[in-house]
């Protein structure tokens, strides 16, 4: 990843997101920049239609094929869940209703704290019993992890904050999903997607406000410091200090 | 009145669903091709498109329909679970079964106008794939593939052309204004506003039940409107 001059993710990211190669987390955000970058979501399209087009050509030699045929047996003696019975009808209240109860879009943050906040599709499930953590005086951070090889995180800058500044072990995937922030290599704002690793030093500040989502690909390699991490202040310091 | 509002104030992720109600007119003319006896009788069969047989086991839970798909599809999900879960011939046929059932009880959620069946069920093969090797490493999975990878749905497929957006949400924005005022109002909270129903019944003072059947009988309305025959 070229420093400063990204933005969206690199076409290699990409295709083994559309692979389904990369850890659930980074699968996460990479999925939640598509939902709201025209762009990548049309190079995206691109890269399925050659993989498509790769499936479709790939004969398998039928010797090493084992007999599948009392699979559809089995399959066709299941009922048919019905749910689709009329697939003309528009969903039903109930279903309408999970959906919107996944569609929590405040996050828990004081509710004008982002008025009109809309969270890309993906993550709104991921806002359900959020734990807000405060890093500094404007500095809060919420995470989650939803596989081992990641950790995702909610953060949010206040108007004015600048966070300590520090570098990461491993990678982290960031993506704006509403106000600015900026660091030495690049200013970002709603939508943008980026990657900082162990090479970048980088303070980011935001004049005002944002919130952003990230996940960071090697979150635990200290073991030891584990329990010292369960405080946020020393996971902060953690990121800034011990993960040089 | 305010006309204007829905016209300008749609939210990005309303469009897809109000777009679906107001499309089913033209979907359904081309949906079920199939009758039955096309399918169980001798005649046809291989010129019956898959697209074909994913309609008659929508329409009339046709299980010859099926069979015959499940052969076209069956190997070639074998391979892909192969290279995907590193040569596991295990997993490889649980793909297979995870995917064929996927796609029998969800065939009515095909859409032509989002991709062939052939990216559909491709689709569904690599998301099930993806969850079932996070069931073997024991993650729990609160976000599922379906979730990362919509099945071909509104999120990764919405119009790219914006005029054709806009042409589409100022036309569900005039109809809007054909319904009942206290109908505009649940669905202006709900796909304008994007509130959740909960939110939406508490603004709008009224309990949930009510919203639900008000918004229920309001999409109806908009269906009519929009020319859409159930």
């Amino acid at each position: 990843m070229k420093p400063g001059a990204d933005h969206h993710p690199e076409t290699e990211l990409l295709e083994s997101f559309v692979r389904r190669e990369l850890p659930p987390g980074v699968s996460v955000i990479a999925s939640a920049h598509l939902e709201v970058c025209d762009l990548c979501r049309q190079k995206a399209a691109e890269i399925e239609a050659r993989e498509l087009d790769r499936w479709l050509a790939g004969k398998p030699a039928p010797q090493q094929l084992p007999n599948l045929k009392e699979i559809a047996a089995g399959i066709v003696n299941e009922p048919r869940a019905g749910m689709d019975r009329n697939p003309d009808s528009v969903p039903d209240a109930a279903a309408l209703d999970s959906e919107a109860g996944r569609q929590s879009n405040s996050l828990g943050l004081p509710k004008d704290t982002f008025p009109g906040l809309r969270l890309p599709r993906v993550l709104r499930r991921a806002g359900d019993g959020l734990q807000w953590r405060k890093l500094t005086e404007t500095i809060r951070q919420a995470s989650f992890a939803i596989d081992q090889q990641t950790r995702c995180e909610f953060i949010y800058l206040a108007p004015g904050a600048i966070s300590p500044a520090h570098s990461h072990y491993g990678r982290e995937y960031t993506l704006v999903l509403q106000g600015e922030f900026h660091d030495e290599l690049g200013a970002y704002r709603d939508g943008d997607f980026l990657l900082r690793d162990a090479s970048h030093e980088h303070q980011p500040r935001s004049e005002k406000g944002c919130l952003v989502f990230a996940v960071l690909d090697q979150p635990l390699r200290f073991t030891e410091g584990l329990p010292r991490l369960l405080n946020p202040v020393n996971r902060l310091r953690f990121r800034s200090g011990l993960a040089r | 009145m305010e006309l204007l509002l829905p016209l300008r104030g749609f939210s990005p992720g309303a469009a897809p669903l109000l777009r679906q109600v107001l499309l089913r007119s033209r979907n359904k003319a081309r949906a079920p091709v199939v009758h039955e006896e096309a399918v169980s009788g001798k005649m046809g069969e291989d010129s019956l498109s898959n697209e074909d047989l994913l309609g008659a086991i929508s329409h009339s839970d046709d299980a010859s329909a099926f069979t015959l798909l499940f052969d076209r599809y069956a190997s070639r999900i074998y391979q892909a679970g192969m290279q995907l879960t590193r040569n596991n011939e295990q997993l490889s046929r649980d793909l297979v079964q995870e995917t064929m059932l996927t796609v029998w009880r969800k065939a009515g959620q095909f859409d032509l106008d989002r991709g062939s069946a052939d990216n559909w069920i491709f689709t569904i093969t690599r998301n099930r794939c993806f969850d079932l090797l996070r069931k073997v490493k024991r993650e729990p999975i609160s976000i599922g593939a379906d979730d990362i990878w919509p099945m071909g749905e509104d999120v990764l497929a919405q119009p790219q052309n914006p005029a054709e957006q806009g042409a589409l949400l100022s036309r569900i924005g005039s109809l809007l204004a054909h319904l009942p005022e206290q109908q505009q109002a649940v669905v202006r909270q709900v796909y304008v506003l994007d509130c959740t129903h909960q939110e939406a019944a508490r603004e709008l003072g009224i309990p949930l039940g009510t919203l639900k059947s008000r918004l229920r009988l309001g999409l109806d309305k908009l269906k009519h409107l929009a020319g859409v025959r159930e």
